[in-house]
C-alpha cells in the first residue's frame, strides 16, 4: 500500500513497514510489537478510508524524492497549510511539471509542506495546484472531515 | 467546614509559607533539538518578527516576548522544531536527565511535550515507553510524537501497572502524575478543587509510585513530579514513598523554586525531602510545580 501511494510521486521504495491500527511504521522495537503498542518507532504514514496519508517525517522524505515539485513564496505556504488550492501567483519556482501530475509543494526553505495535483499551467493566474493534502491537517484532523 | 475555594487555598498556602498570588505566565517554547538547533529556530522566528528570550533555568526552553501570531499554527510548530510548553514543565525531564541509549519508562504521558523532550535529551537513541490510561489523551499524545519525528517511543493505551508482567527494568522513570492541578492551570480551579479531590489524587499518585519504583532498577533514577502546590500530593506522597518503598531521594540541583516543604501543617516530615524542590507562581513566574528525585536502593 506504501509502495503503491509512492509510486504516485514516482518514487520507487520498499519500506519493511508494520501496521498498527490504521498507521503503518517502521519499528525497531520489534519486542515490543506483540504487547499491543498504539505507537512504536517511526510513524511512515496512517490510512483514513482508502487514502494514505503521510507522517510529517516521511513527508519530508517523499518531498525529497518526488519527481514534480513546485516551490511557493511566504503567502502561498501560509494558505497551503490551511488547506487552501494553490494560485500561479504563488509559485516562485517549478521544475516545469504538468496538468495532471502530482507535485509536492516545498517553501523556500526546502521544507515540504504537502501535495497536491496541478490543474492548470502554473503561470495562470488561477488555481493551479488542487491541494491534496498539507502538513496543517495535524492540527484540523478530528476536528472535520477534509484531510 | 469549607475545603475549597479561594479563601480556603488562600489560608492553606499562607500556613504552607507561599501566596496565591495572581500571576501572568509567559508563552514558553521548547526547541525539539531532533529537528533543529536554537539558533537556526530563532533565526527563522526573528525574521517573522517573533522575540524570544531564553529561559535562564532550562536548556531548550525560551519565553516568548514578542509575537503577531499565534505559534501553535506556523510551518515551523508544525514541522515539529519546536514544542509550546511551560517553563516549569520542562523541568522534570531535565532532572531525570536521561542519556542516548536508556530504557526509559512514561508513566503518564499525554499531551507528550515531556516524552519529545526525553526523546530530544536521548538524541532519539534507546528506547522509551509510554503509557497514557486515558484514551480520548492519546491522539495529542501521537500527533505531537509524529509532528516532533520522536522515533524511540512506543506507546500504550492502558494503566502503567501492567509494565509490571514484561520483566522489564527501567534505567530512569519519569511519574508526570495526574493531579489535582494549580490555580493557574485551569479557569475556575479554586471553585472546582476541594480537600476531597486531591485526596484521591494523592491515593491514584501513591499506587503510580509503588508500580514505578517496582520496575525500575537498582541504582535507577525516578522523577516524580506534578504541577500541584497541594502537599497530600507533594511531599506526603514522598514521605509515603520513604517509609514503604526502597528508594532514597537526591537532591533536585536547580537554580529556580524553593527546597520542599519538612513541615506540613504541624506535621515534621523527613528533612530529606528539602532535597526536592517546590516552585510557588508568585515566586518563579511559572505554573507551581513540586519535583522529587528518588534512586532505588
Amino acid at each position: 500500500m506504501i509502495e503503491k501511494f509512492l509510486k504516485e510521486f514516482g518514487i520507487t521504495m520498499a519500506l519493511p513497514v508494520e501496521r498498527v491500527g490504521r498507521s503503518f511504521f517502521v519499528v525497531r522495537d520489534k519486542d515490543l510489537l506483540s504487547k499491543m503498542p498504539v505507537y512504536i518507532n517511526e510513524c511512515i504514514a496512517h490510512l483514513r478510508g482508502e487514502t494514505v496519508l503521510p507522517s510529517v517525517g516521511f513527508l519530508q522524505r517523499i518531498g525529497k524524492r518526488a519527481k514534480w515539485r513546485v516551490v511557493v513564496n511566504s503567502d502561498g505556504e501560509w494558505l497551503f497549510i490551511c488547506g487552501r488550492d494553490l494560485f500561479g501567483k504563488s509559485i516562485v519556482s517549478h521544475n516545469n511539471p504538468q496538468p495532471g501530475d502530482r507535485v509536492v509543494v516545498l517553501n523556500q526553505h526546502g521544507e515540504c509542506l504537502g501535495y497536491g495535483d496541478v490543474a492548470a499551467p502554473l503561470d495562470e493566474k488561477r488555481v493551479v495546484v488542487r491541494r491534496l493534502f498539507d502538513i496543517g491537517h495535524l492540527l484540523r484532523r478530528g476536528k472535520k472531515k477534509r484531510f | 467546614m469549607v475545603s475549597g475555594g479561594r479563601e480556603f487555598f488562600s489560608k492553606r498556602y499562607e500556613q504552607l509559607g507561599g501566596l496565591l498570588a495572581d500571576v501572568k505566565l509567559p508563552q514558553t517554547v521548547r526547541v525539539n533539538t531532533l529537528k533543529i538547533t536554537a539558533k537556526e529556530l530563532l533565526a527563522r522566528l526573528g525574521e517573522q518578527g517573533v522575540v524570544l528570550k531564553r529561559v535562564p533555568f532550562t536548556r531548550d526552553g525560551y519565553w516568548v516576548e514578542e509575537s503577531k501570531f499565534s505559534l501553535g499554527a506556523t510551518t515551523e510548530f508544525l514541522l515539529g522544531y519546536y514544542s509550546l510548553q511551560e517553563s516549569a514543565a520542562q523541568l522534570p525531564v531535565e532532572v531525570l536527565d536521561p542519556r542516548p541509549g536508556e530504557l526509559v519508562l512514561d508513566c503518564c504521558a499525554s499531551p507528550g511535550g515531556k516524552t519529545t523532550q526525553l526523546s530530544a535529551r536521548m538524541e532519539g537513541r534507546g528506547t522509551i515507553v509510554s503509557f497514557e490510561l486515558k484514551e480520548h489523551r492519546l491522539p495529542g499524545l501521537l500527533m505531537n510524537l509524529e509532528r516532533c519525528g520522536v522515533e524511540n517511543s512506543v506507546v500504550f493505551a492502558g494503566d502503567v501497572s501492567q509494565v509490571k508482567s514484561w520483566k522489564l527494568e527501567f534505567d530512569r522513570v519519569l511519574l508526570d502524575a495526574p493531579c489535582s492541578g494549580n490555580y493557574l492551570s485551569e479557569p475556575g480551579w479554586l471553585e472546582k478543587r476541594t480537600l476531597d479531590g486531591i485526596e484521591r489524587s494523592a491515593a491514584i499518585q501513591k499506587r503510580l509510585l509503588k508500580s514505578a519504583v517496582s520496575v525500575l532498577k537498582s541504582g535507577g533514577v525516578l522523577v516524580y513530579s506534578t504541577c500541584s502546590l497541594e502537599p497530600e500530593e507533594d511531599e506526603l506522597n514522598i514521605q509515603w514513598v520513604l517509609d514503604n518503598l526502597p528508594v532514597r531521594l537526591e537532591k533536585v540541583s536547580l537554580s529556580v523554586g524553593d527546597p520542599a516543604l519538612t513541615q506540613v501543617f504541624g506535621k515534621k516530615l523527613s528533612p530529606d525531602i528539602a532535597l526536592c524542590r517546590r516552585l510557588w507562581p508568585h515566586k518563579t513566574n511559572t505554573e507551581g510545580f513540586f519535583i522529587a528525585k528518588l534512586v532505588k536502593l
